[in-house]
């Protein structure tokens, strides 16, 4: 060994600082290599769903203002001004004014954060509830199983807004009421389709190899079972938010959700249900901006569907 | 392992009558357990506040509606009546909730039956056009359609028609019940989403009927592709729609619900949603249990029908 470090130590010394540079610049290439291509994979995925990218784009808009709706407008929804009701589409006043002059666009922009809010609120209550049951139905089996799954089925025999409509009748009627019994009415399916995959998911070998390793029934729902079976559950997410959202303008709409003068979708279409006649666009347009954000959510939905299979 | 078909048949009996029965179970607790005092509920309907009685006349009238006794001893009450047909008594209108329902069922049934029909034609229309087309932009476009159909809100929709077919062209009255015009715009307000639904799966079953190995045989043995889209393709795409019915019911309702309340039609949907804004129990209860049977019974027929109809599957 001592030979060798001699003889080692007799050689010219390397030049380390040009090696160290060398090194430096292939790794840097290399990161920027996959970077580009990372970019250039992105690229063609946008290219290849055109349609999608702007339905991301426009879903990306009304999240950021659902939570800041100041960034996109200055006036103030509860604003009433008198003298300027009633005003049809202007520069000033994009979707025009309502009876009591208040900025119709304003009140779109802050009637989505209370839609969007509280249909993520229901999404929420349904994705957790149905993962919750849908493991549990799926990785116990036998009679819990059978026991659960029956209970689904009832839950599914009543129309998903019906029996939103009857848990609103026994809370009463609001927002978060509203949010809670959509997110109750839609959990079944959430729960069937976890159900499936944790079946799926179950037989496969390295579950096995888990429990054989000694892993605890949680600690095999926590780190294999779910990761690999919450990729259907979120496009099914995603595909139905879309419909939650509409849900939830439908009970607004009915009269079941937010008391005036807060906005919401819903009840700013019916808002107008009465000046149809003088001034279709109070119904009109914010009924567009739903019609455009639910058909954005559905499109990205399917796009991301299409790319997962 | 095949069990006989009687057996079949009344095991799924069965177990439809057992899925009703879980429905209204689970209603009355959803109605009933929660923490909103029947009693008070009930006075509120009738105009009086349950503040302004003292402590006997609470007491008196808990015992007239039955109130009194123990939660499962009212729930055994309520379902022997049920049983009987005697969903109780409306709150606020102050008739039994059975006839009530029966007397505004019709109207609803009429709009809901020829929407059914507009959306079935719709649907077919669509899927046709789809499959005989050689354009890929025009089949593009009739593939995007039922997508439209199914982001727009129907209370949406049906404002919309009322504010061209009614105001701006006047074609259409745009409320009330009388002759055959006030049917229109609730109709086609309810078969929109209904047909993007049923469009849909018809357009993904034609599809895949035409690319199915019969379809090749059949285009092999020298038949047109109308020839074959006509005798092979149609029958075996149109029999999985059957599947869909039961969730097309439920979606009827609450269709009504909306396309009734818009065009003020006296229909059980305006009963439902006038039941829910006055908050009358025994009504919802009532509409809900309807709701779930209509679904269930759609559903036994179509279990009980589909074998004849496909042989392929036995039972």
């Amino acid at each position: 060994m001592t030979t060798q470090l001699t003889l080692d130590l007799t050689r010219p010394e390397p030049n380390t600082h040009i090696i160290d540079e060398v090194r430096k610049t292939t790794a840097a290439s290399r990161r920027t290599g996959r970077v580009t291509k990372t970019l250039r994979r992105f690229g063609t995925l946008l290219r290849s769903h055109v349609v999608a990218s702007f339905a991301a784009l426009y879903v990306a808009l009304v999240l950021i203002s659902a939570l800041l709706p100041q960034w996109f407008t200055r006036a103030d929804p509860y604003a009433t001004a008198p003298a300027q009701s009633m005003q049809a589409p202007s520069a000033a006043h994009w979707f025009g004014t309502d009876k009591l002059g208040r900025d119709v666009f304003t009140r779109v922009v802050y009637g989505g954060r209370t839609t969007i809010t509280a249909s993520l609120v229901a999404l929420a209550i349904a994705v957790i509830a149905g993962l919750a049951l849908g493991v549990i139905a799926g990785y116990a089996g036998g009679v819990l199983d059978a026991l659960l799954m029956r209970f689904v089925d009832v839950w599914l025999a009543i129309p998903g807004l019906l029996l939103a409509i009857t848990i609103v009748t026994a809370i009463g009627f609001g927002t978060l009421p509203v949010a809670i019994a959509i997110g109750v009415g839609i959990c079944p399916t959430f729960a069937r389709t976890t159900r499936s995959q944790v079946l799926r998911v179950k037989q496969e070998d390295y579950i096995e190899a888990a429990r054989t390793s000694g892993s605890s029934d949680a600690s095999i729902v926590v780190n294999h079972i779910l990761p690999n079976a919450i990729g259907p559950v979120a496009v099914l997410a995603l595909l139905d938010f879309g419909g939650i959202i509409m849900a939830v303008a439908t009970l607004s709409f009915l009269g079941f959700g937010v008391k005036p003068p807060e906005a919401e979708w819903g009840s700013l279409i019916n808002d107008g249900r009465d000046y149809l006649l003088t001034a279709p666009w109070l119904s009109i347009l914010p009924g567009l901006v739903v019609v455009a954000t639910v058909l954005a959510i559905t499109v990205l939905g399917n796009a991301v569907k299409k790319e997962l299979k | 392992m095949r069990t006989s078909k009687p057996w079949y048949v009344l095991g799924r009996i069965g177990q439809a009558v057992l899925v009703l029965w879980a429905a209204y179970t689970v209603c009355y607790i959803i109605l009933n357990l929660l923490p909103a005092d029947p009693l008070a509920l009930l006075l509120q309907a009738k105009g009086t506040d349950i503040g302004s009685l003292n402590a006997d006349q609470i007491a008196t009238l808990r015992h007239t509606y039955g109130l009194d006794a123990g939660p499962v001893q009212q729930y055994l009450t309520m379902l022997l009546a049920a049983l009987h047909g005697d969903f109780g008594t409306s709150y606020t209108l102050g008739q039994p909730v059975l006839p009530l329902i029966a007397s505004r069922v019709s109207s609803t049934l009429a709009i809901s039956l020829l929407a059914l029909v507009v959306a079935v034609a719709l649907a077919f229309a669509l899927a046709f056009a789809a499959v005989f087309t050689r354009s890929r932009v025009i089949r593009n476009v009739l593939g995007a359609i039922p997508v439209i159909g199914m982001s727009v809100p129907s209370f949406w929709v049906a404002l919309l028609l009322m504010q061209v077919f009614s105001f701006s062209l006047g074609w259409f009255p745009s409320m009330g019940m009388q002759g055959w015009k006030s049917l229109v715009l609730p109709t086609v307000t309810m078969a929109i989403p209904t047909s993007a639904l049923l469009g849909q799966l018809l357009l993904s079953e034609f599809d895949a009927v035409l690319e199915s190995p019969q379809a090749v045989v059949a285009k092999a043995h020298g038949l047109s592709r109308t020839q074959v889209i006509l005798h092979h393709v149609v029958k075996n795409a149109s029999l999985p729609s059957l599947t869909i019915l039961g969730l097309l019911v439920g979606d009827t309702f609450t269709g009504a619900i909306i396309a009734e309340t818009i065009f003020a039609r006296q229909g059980l949907g305006m009963l439902i949603q006038q039941a829910v804004t006055q908050q009358d129990v025994p009504v919802v209860q009532g509409a809900v249990v309807l709701a779930a049977g209509a679904f269930v019974l759609v559903n036994l027929i179509v279990d009980l029908i589909y074998p004849l109809l496909d042989p392929r599957i036995r039972i």
